[in-house]
């Protein structure tokens, strides 16, 4: 037992019954212990077209928390392009604004800030006290900026948000959907590129303070240059992902995480999962049926960073490796590759289809494997045996394992026999 | 350097907001002040309102589920009896 503990059991022992109307979770009466669950959705779209490569519960609406501040910024980069501010700007800070929960700067009532300032707290720290100084500097009140939010919305196309207030901070009718989040953060990468660089702001100075920011993603993701993360008890954590490899660009967007680091491994999933699918091979998101199946998916994601080794006779397909920057093309011959079976067909077709459906219901998180239908004589006929190349022996049996609950033939293949 | 990312002082910050309002100060101390990665949250809190424990034991068991770490969690109330941890948390931590 710690100190901070002890003295804990202490004050339990002490406490007073006088006890004050702060029941958590009042103001948001319909998140249960089952929140978790309820509150899940995530999408991803392609940023060239909008066209989406997989989805959640797109249209489940939830709480946007600090991803509201996408379009707070949104409007501050209209009001930039129009001239109305510019980036030196001195806004001024009402008691309104300072008086924000945090996150915020700690900015003081009758100070300023410039523009410039705000929009990086914004991005960084996701500064509450900032977000209502830009608002009451475009639309004189919170309240009128709420607004101006709200028809924006409309006008991108977000057909479920409502925006209430600058910051995300919490209010039961500040509702969006994770589509409507990817319509957002894709109209604002079209409409106002020129500042999209702001949301890749790894640390900004203010005030002599190093201020860091909340979106580790961004540092980790190959490929990945913002955009925002959110996080009050009602949404869980939320994010919104951008990553761009090989001239392609995707959004993500993920709502309702337990903890920051499985809302940051499922973004990582799902994205590349995009990738895998934008680069040719076409693999959906089974996303819905890998949320609880860590274990597995983590002996399947751990394949050593080696190519996928074995040469394919018929057909060979990219799959973006897990934690790698980039699909990559598989190498030549290696002995000692492990594979995975899931039919034999006497032509192509069916085989490449089997084990494309195999790759499907793996999810995409088979690491470096890689497609290879190749070839067998039996008596007069050729047959086309269906199999994904390239796992360990343990990811092997691990990815039979799931097929094979979701009542598919598969069969490991051991490189040695 | 505190031992906890920039994200989880916000995720602090707002749970405990949440939870005591915009007025509360609040302390990192323990081994997490001194920048170790591991080890408890040990959080004090000073709320300007009075403070029921079935509100701070809740708050505990979501910050703990939304950290994923285990949190010591005190919250003292205006009228509340301080002690000596009240003073070392000051003097020895960082206020988030």
């Amino acid at each position: 037992m710690t100190l901070a503990r002890r003295a804990t059991a202490l004050f339990i022992r002490l406490a007073s019954v006088a006890c004050v109307s702060l029941a958590l979770g009042a103001v948001f009466p319909f998140h249960s212990a089952r929140a978790a669950e309820s509150r899940y959705a995530s999408i991803i779209v392609d940023a060239e077209d909008g066209s989406i490569l997989s989805q959640v519960n797109p249209d489940r609406r939830t709480y946007p928390a600090s991803l509201t501040k996408i379009m707070t910024l949104f409007l501050v980069f209209d009001a930039l392009e129009t001239e109305r501010l510019r980036l030196n700007t001195m806004l001024s800070v009402s008691k309104h604004a300072a008086a924000q929960s945090p996150s915020k700067l700690g900015l003081k009532p009758d100070s300023r800030i410039t523009v410039e300032d705000a929009v990086l707290a914004l991005v960084t720290r996701s500064a509450n006290d900032a977000a209502v100084v830009v608002a009451e500097g475009i639309g004189g009140t919170e309240d009128g900026f709420a607004a101006m939010m709200t028809r924006k919305a409309r006008a991108l196309g977000m057909h479920q948000t409502v925006f209430q207030n600058a910051s995300g901070l919490p209010d039961p009718d500040q509702v969006t959907t994770a589509r409507d989040m990817a319509t957002l953060a894709r109209a604002l990468i079209r409409t106002h590129g020129r500042y999209y660089h702001y949301f890749s702001t790894r640390e900004f100075t203010y005030n002599g303070q190093a201020i860091t920011t909340h979106n580790r993603l961004m540092l980790r993701y190959p490929g990945a240059d913002g955009i925002k993360t959110g996080y009050i008890h009602a949404s869980g954590f939320n994010l919104v992902s951008s990553a761009m490899r090989d001239g392609r660009r995707l959004i993500g967007v993920v709502f309702g995480g337990d903890t920051a680091g499985w809302r940051d491994r499922h973004m990582a999933q799902l994205l590349d999962k995009g990738f895998a699918q934008v680069s040719g091979y076409d693999v959906r998101s089974a996303a819905a049926d890998q949320i609880g199946d860590d274990e597995e998916e983590a002996k399947m994601a751990a394949a050593p960073a080696r190519p996928a080794t074995r040469t394919a006779t018929s057909v060979r397909m990219k799959v973006a490796r897990a934690g790698r920057g980039r699909s990559d093309a598989v190498g030549d011959a290696d002995p000692v590759s492990w594979g995975i079976q899931v039919g034999a067909y006497t032509s192509l077709k069916p085989a490449k289809s089997a084990a494309v459906a195999a790759m499907k219901k793996l999810g995409g998180l088979v690491a470096p494997a890689t497609i290879d239908v190749d070839t067998a004589k039996a008596g007069k006929h050729t047959l086309y045996r269906a199999r994904i190349v390239g796992f360990t022996e343990d990811q092997a049996r691990a990815a039979c394992k799931r097929l094979e609950r979701a009542k598919k033939d598969c069969r490991v293949v051991n490189p040695n026999a | 350097m505190i031992g906890l990312s920039a994200e989880d002082v916000a995720v602090v910050r707002t749970t405990l907001a949440e939870a005591f309002g915009d007025g509360a100060a609040v302390w990192l101390f323990g081994s997490r002040a001194r920048g170790d990665l591991r080890g408890d949250v040990d959080l004090l809190v000073e709320c300007p309102r009075a403070v029921s424990l079935p509100v701070t034991l809740a708050t505990r068991r979501r910050l703990e589920g939304a950290l994923h770490q285990k949190v010591d969690l005190i919250v003292r109330g205006p009228d509340d009896q301080r002690s000596a941890i009240d003073a070392i948390a000051k003097e020895t931590g960082v206020m988030l």
